[in-house]
């Protein structure tokens, strides 16, 4: 009889694998990516960016590439944020 | 009593109210690099798929994923973004680099799973990313069965084997289903989970290997190395010793997941301790706060090397050497001007540096980050001999020259007379004129001494030319630096230089001339009559008449011979003039 018990024997665990439900997705990843892409302040931008990594793999497999592509656009050299707002600034400062 | 307590989205987001910290339609150096710290962080929480191949198994980035991460950490690697704090780009750059080296660890090795107890070798590769659920697997030693689930993130599966499987009489219960971990499975090709045609025997299974394109290929990897050597060899210490881990870590990542790297040997032997198994201490002492003493002789052994190293190590140097920073200016310097001499035996690395630099300003043509320091890099390189007269001015540098000249000299003074285009920079100005002094040729005698011969441009009637503009340039302060320079230039190589001069005497009259007139004097029309004169002594055409012609470089930084610029020059004559006279 072969000892099977040392490698192969993994205690069950609860399914982690299930994709998050619409309304967690809505609050979490879609509410970061708002405010990553358009939000025109550098405080929000900056939290939320570092925020969208440290989020767990569960939320982050049903949209990897709308996160990546959000990334990849904010890590651009060449990129202003909020680009929505162009004159916001002016206004605030006066 | 019951209290109800409600929650009223407030009107705005908080974001849009506090006006103070609204910076919108700004770039933000920190954004950038906290973007670059997500992405790292993202690929490390869900890892990279096992499989090469490009199919969505839900577990993991896939290869397009990956390759998208790269491009966009390889990407920030050339983010020089500066703001009234100085090199902000520079976060981003080391983030970007560490980043890398984070990423290319995440790849799975491709060594087998361990093999299980019968000793028989494990197949090749575990791809369990590979796994399908309802699909057909084979887990070794326990037979073919079902998978019937993924758990863990991926890393257990649970596998139903057929009664008659060996599997079956391992797991009696649940209808012989086991857990396995998932790099102990691999997918079968038939679905047909104990086919009588293949009876299972234990621990006889064999995998065909199957021989895939690997996630990352051997140029992407240099890619990576190559920006990595760049950052190694530019101007700051912090950035420097970021570099110099990070190619640590990449030249000591396990080679079986990384492509193999082209001119591997040579850059272990310039890079990496000489202790064959470094310790901690030593790694990380090595490149301690980016010493300039130890990483640039180490670096220049490298410029000999393959194209992307070689072009790497230049475009840094160029950086480094035309820098303000004693210390590292220094020890770069020294460092080339070593190799240069090593080098001596055999022309071809030499004029190879000379060709990159020249690519390396067409490249970032315009940007002064770049060519200022490179220009200050060239007169250092002149001075200090990295570059002998026979370099510069030998004849074709082995490949087409870009702009059509030959030698070296030509395609510098070409590059040159492209940043003088509308500049007002004096420090460039400045530069541009140390480096156009250096490409003074003596031309021929053969050569017909009519002014008109030397109008296209090349060798040393443009090198000369260019001076002349200089020496009637709007800027006091470049006709006087152009004077004082060619005086030198004149007094010690005069004779050359001056050897096609119609008058006999000339260069006498000449240094008189640039000796006796006060260049930085506020009378424009004066000083450029004395220039002209200069010219005639030599033998070329005063750049006013030239400017009518066909050169309109020369006629844009003289502001002469044009219609539309005598206004402006009054006026800037005598603002000049009101300058001196209020005693500023």
């Amino acid at each position: 009889m072969r000892d099977t018990s040392s490698s192969h024997h993994i205690p069950l665990k609860t399914n982690t694998t299930t994709a998050p439900s619409e309304r967690l997705q809505a609050r979490v990843v879609d509410k970061y990516l708002g405010a990553v892409l358009a939000d025109d302040n550098v405080a929000v931008t900056r939290g939320f960016t570092l925020a969208l990594g440290a989020l767990p793999a569960r939320l982050l497999r049903p949209s990897v590439d709308a996160i990546l592509a959000a990334l990849d656009e904010m890590a651009r050299p060449d990129r202003c944020v909020g680009l929505g707002i162009v004159h916001g600034w002016a206004d605030g400062r006066a | 009593m019951k209290t109800v307590f409600t929650y009223t989205q407030p009107p705005n987001p908080p974001s849009t109210q506090n006006n103070n910290s609204r910076v919108g339609d700004e770039p933000d150096a920190e954004t950038r690099r906290n973007a670059l710290l997500a992405l790292v962080e993202l690929s490390q929480t869900l890892g990279v798929s096992v499989s090469p191949n490009d199919g969505d198994t839900g577990h993991g980035l896939t290869r397009a994923q990956l390759q998208r991460a790269l491009a966009t950490l390889l990407r920030a690697t050339g983010d020089y973004a500066t703001d009234k704090r100085g090199d902000v780009g520079s976060w981003c750059r080391q983030a970007a680099l560490k980043g890398l080296a984070a990423l290319l660890a995440l790849l799975p090795p491709a060594a087998p799973a361990p093999a299980p107890k019968d000793g028989q070798t494990a197949p090749p590769s575990s791809p369990s990313s590979l796994l399908r659920v309802g699909g057909a697997v084979r887990a070794a030693g326990y037979g073919r069965g079902t998978l019937v689930d993924l758990r863990c993130e991926g890393r257990v599966a649970c596998v139903r084997f057929a009664p008659g499987q060996p599997g079956a009489f391992f797991f009696p219960y649940q209808h012989g289903t086991g857990l396995f971990p998932a790099a102990a499975v691999v997918p079968c090709g038939d679905d047909a989970p104990g086919s009588p045609a293949s009876p299972p025997v234990i621990g006889s299974e064999t995998e065909p290997a199957a021989e895939a394109e690997p996630l990352v290929d051997g140029a992407l990897f240099a890619r990576v190395v190559a920006a990595a050597l760049q950052q190694l060899c530019e101007k700051l210490d912090v950035v420097r010793e970021c570099a110099g881990a990070v190619l640590l870590d990449l030249l000591t990542l396990p080679s079986p997941p990384l492509p193999p790297l082209p001119d591997r040997p040579l850059l272990e032997a310039a890079l990496l301790p000489p202790s064959p198994s470094p310790s901690p201490a030593e790694r990380t002492s090595l490149y301690k706060a980016g010493n300039p003493a130890v990483i640039f002789p180490r670096v220049v052994q490298l410029l000999g090397s393959s194209g992307c190293y070689h072009r790497a190590v230049v475009a840094g140097m160029l950086i480094s050497i035309g820098g303000l920073s004693e210390s590292v200016v220094k020890a770069a310097l020294g460092a080339m001007v070593e190799w240069a001499q090593a080098q001596r035996r055999g022309e071809a690395g030499v004029a190879r540096v000379g060709r990159t630099v020249l690519e390396v300003l067409d490249a970032h043509a315009g940007e002064d980050r770049v060519v200022l320091p490179a220009l200050r890099t060239v007169d250092l390189f002149v001075q200090k001999g990295v570059w002998l007269e026979a370099d510069l001015f030998a004849g074709p540098t082995g490949e087409p020259g870009p702009e059509g000249g030959g030698s070296l000299a030509a395609g510098l003074l070409a590059r040159v007379k492209r940043e003088l285009q509308g500049c007002k920079d004096v420090k460039k100005l400045l530069a541009c004129l140390s480096v156009a002094v250096h490409l003074l040729e003596p031309l021929p005698l053969s050569s017909s001494p009519s002014p008109q011969s030397v109008d296209d441009g090349d060798g040393d009637g443009g090198a000369m030319r260019l001076l002349m503009v200089l020496l009637g340039h709007r800027f006091p302060r470049v006709r006087k630096a152009c004077a004082e320079q060619l005086y030198t230039r004149l007094l010690l190589h005069g004779d050359q230089l001056l050897a096609h001069a119609t008058v006999p005497e000339a260069q006498d009259e000449v240094l008189e001339c640039l000796a006796a007139t006060c260049w930085d004097t506020g009378d424009l029309a004066g000083v450029r009559e004395a220039r002209d004169r200069v010219c005639r002594l030599m033998g070329i055409a005063p750049p006013a008449a030239a400017s009518a012609g066909a050169a309109a470089g020369a006629g844009v930084l003289s502001g002469s011979g044009r219609g539309s610029k005598p206004k402006k020059e009054d006026e800037l004559a005598s603002y000049a003039a009101l300058v001196k006279e209020m005693g500023y």
